[in-house]
């Protein structure tokens, strides 16, 4: 086993890829980990200031300026072109509302007769998002009005007493529907979210390590002449170095198994250790399937350059595909149909079942098993492929 | 004495270029052979045959008296080999190279710590142990190839042009250490390019050419196949082209050259002709500064035998 050992210590001697790809892309994961496992309590809506220059005095007019006070902070703003310059230029307020004169009537006489809603005028806050919250809800309910005064026989000021009652239970219903997060499966959604961040450093990191680590023990290289003319059998140095990439795979698995734990050590305190070591089968199937990529560009003779190249658009793919930057649940039927034709398609979906699993079961099981089994069946067709076209080409 | 390497009749084709045309070679167990030719001239190639890291169309290959082959790992075991490029791994130091490399022939630890101890000591490199190989000169990364190839002891050596791109110096204490390895027993296959360093060392040489072996045999029966004798060089003043024309003349001289206060004369082989040059000088007047002669020498034999003109 003296090649195995050697390529391990060749493969250990670059630690600035093992600090890139292992450490740095654990601890992206982390921070990943880290948002989403902020406490939801501490969740606040957005209040943006909200400014009103009410020119029409009408009950709609009252009714659209209490509805803009009520999505924010109001702020006193004097009817003036300079002030309203000076607002906007200053960013004063989120959201100004002007609610032009006669627009009551105006809305009512639109409504009756079918045409188009007069315009409200505003301004909003170009340095974030909260005036836009504001100016959407003011606008919904300026329609609300329409749709009243249009669709039934109401008069103006049953009209507003009407929507202000919808408004008044909306805004109940809304105090009560603010997100309820947290973890409702068997394991931290911390913990899931770092090990589907893992995935990237798993498959990518692993191939690049073994196809740049490894560079200087391949063909075309200057020691192959030792390595060939040493006494040791083509079967036995083949072995070996693909043992030694096998174990390239199953050490960052271990690094990031244990970055995992480490960093999500407080959230899986009160979890099933046995879950979560059975989350972890799925990513070791598909560290084996970054190994085996990895032997196959190593084979194939990839440069430092190209294995880099390989290594992250492979990973970026396949971790796309497996749902990392995007919800698998987004994404359209084409997409979703292709990525069931990757290993980590199915290496997602084994955490998946034991994330939202209610404890271990024999059937739990045996489904993870069987998941990362096909993750491991395409590890070992990459790898017949490497070596396939490895010895295609040293005939060559 | 017993041959180490024999090769016989050996072809080799890389498709339609012929490599090898039926060499045959033979080097006896205790004595440094010289392989010489032009670049491409297969030498190379006949080394990665006989270690088998090549496959050829025909011919036999015995070591120590053995046929090799691909699974021979006993053979494998007692030979070392000395790449021409240097065959090092940037990412261990020294002291690990060599280990690296020991460990593939001697398993045992205890035993290959003493093998790289000596190898280093052997090519002077005990106080760059620790170093990365990236971080030497190029005169000690060849000692580093050397002792990569050597610290497991092996018996017959082969040693592809060891000395390219080296100082003098690290060129002196490289050649001194294939001599000691010569007196500790070993059986040495040499290649290069410096004739003087074939001839200092090597008790016999191979001549190759497109493949072929074209003269084999000490450097002096080499030197004794070609058509050429001592080369008289004299510092003089001007000289007559009457004069010139009259050494020309002498029996014993090929051909003599006037330059730049130098004239040279090149003579038969096997004639004394010093003498003769000397007195047709001072018949003519002609008086001389320094005069010294030149025996013919293995680059003459190569240039005679594998032509002047350039190779691709």
């Amino acid at each position: 086993m003296q090649l195995f050992r050697l390529a391990g210590r060749v493969v250990l001697r670059h630690r600035g890829l093992l600090a890139l790809y292992v450490v740095m892309l654990g601890a992206f994961g982390w921070l990943m980990a880290s948002y989403v496992g902020t406490d939801s309590s501490a969740y606040e809506a957005a209040r943006p200031t909200v400014a009103v220059i009410d020119r029409d005095g009408s009950a709609v007019s009252a009714a659209l300026a209490g509805c803009a006070a009520e999505a924010g902070e109001l702020v006193e703003l004097p009817d003036t072109t300079y002030a309203l310059q000076d607002a906007a230029a200053k960013d004063l307020a989120n959201y100004v509302l002007v609610i032009p004169a006669g627009y009551g009537e105006a809305l009512e006489a639109a409504a009756r007769e079918g045409a188009e809603m007069p315009e409200l005028e505003c301004v909003v806050s170009y340095s974030d998002a909260r005036g836009s919250l504001a100016d959407q809800r003011v606008r919904a309910y300026a329609q609300q009005f329409y749709a009243l005064l249009a669709g039934t026989g109401l008069s103006v000021d049953q009209a507003v007493a009407c929507a202000e009652e919808a408004r008044a239970s909306e805004g109940a219903r809304l105090e009560v529907g603010v997100i309820e997060s947290g973890d409702s499966g068997a394991l931290p959604t911390d913990y899931l979210v770092f090990m589907q961040f893992s995935t990237y450093a798993l498959f990518g990191g692993t191939a690049i390590l073994i196809a740049c680590g490894l560079r200087s023990l391949g063909r075309d290289q200057p020691v192959t002449a030792r390595l060939l003319a040493a006494p040791v059998s083509d079967t036995a140095r083949g072995t070996q170095l693909a043992l030694a990439c096998l174990g390239v795979g199953l050490a960052v698995w271990a690094a990031m198994g244990l970055l995992g734990a480490l960093w999500c050590a407080e959230s899986l305190a009160g979890s099933d250790v046995r879950l979560a070591a059975l989350a972890q089968v799925p990513l070791l199937a598909l560290a084996c399937v970054g190994a085996a990529y990895g032997y196959l560009l190593w084979g194939l003779g990839a440069t430092g350059d190209i294995a880099h190249a390989a290594g992250n658009m492979g990973s970026m793919v396949l971790t796309f595909l497996g749902g990392t930057w995007v919800q698998q649940a987004s994404m359209g039927a084409a997409v979703t149909a292709v990525a069931r034709l990757t290993p980590i398609w199915w290496s997602v979906h084994a955490m998946g079942a034991v994330y939202a699993s209610d404890g271990l079961t024999g059937e739990l099981v045996a489904s993870v098993l069987t998941q990362s089994a096909i993750v491991a069946l395409f590890a070992v067709a990459i790898a017949v492929a490497g070596t396939a076209l490895a010895r295609a080409r040293a005939r060559s | 004495m017993t041959d180490i390497v024999r090769v016989e009749g050996l072809v080799k084709r890389y498709g339609q270029t012929l490599a090898l045309d039926h060499l045959d070679l033979a080097v006896a167990q205790g004595e440094i052979f010289g392989l010489l030719g032009p670049n491409g001239c297969g030498k190379t190639t006949a080394i990665n045959c006989i270690l088998q890291l090549l496959t050829y169309d025909r011919g036999s290959i015995e070591l120590f008296g053995e046929p090799m082959a691909p699974s021979r790992h006993d053979l494998k075991r007692r030979i070392g080999v000395v790449p021409q490029q240097v065959a090092v791994l940037d990412e261990l130091t020294v002291r690990e190279n060599v280990d690296a490399f020991c460990a593939l022939y001697v398993p045992d630890r205890r035993e290959r710590r003493r093998l790289v101890d000596e190898a280093l000591d052997f090519v002077g490199l005990a106080e760059h142990a620790t170093k990365r190989p990236r971080r030497l000169s190029g005169g000690l990364a060849r000692r580093l190839n050397i002792a990569c190839g050597i610290a497991h002891r092996p018996e017959l050596l082969f040693l592809d042009e060891p000395t390219v791109a080296v100082d003098p110096q690290s060129r002196n204490a490289i050649l001194d250490g294939i001599c000691r390895l010569r007196d500790s027993g070993a059986t040495v296959v040499y290649t290069s390019h410096y004739m003087e360093e074939v001839e200092q060392i090597c008790g016999r040489v191979m001549i190759m050419d497109a493949g072929r072996a074209i003269a084999q045999g000490t450097c002096d029966e080499l030197k004794r196949l070609i058509d050429a004798g001592e080369k008289i060089v004299a510092q003089t003043g001007p000289l007559a082209p009457e004069t010139l024309a009259r050494l020309e003349a002498l029996p014993c001289v090929r051909r003599a050259s006037y330059a730049d206060g130098e004239l040279r004369v090149d003579c038969a082989p096997a004639a004394h002709a010093l003498v003769d040059v000397l007195e047709e000088l001072r018949a003519a007047g002609v008086s001389c500064g320094r005069v010294w002669s030149e025996p013919p020498t293995l680059n003459d034999v190569f240039l005679e035998l594998c032509g002047r003109e350039l190779r691709d």
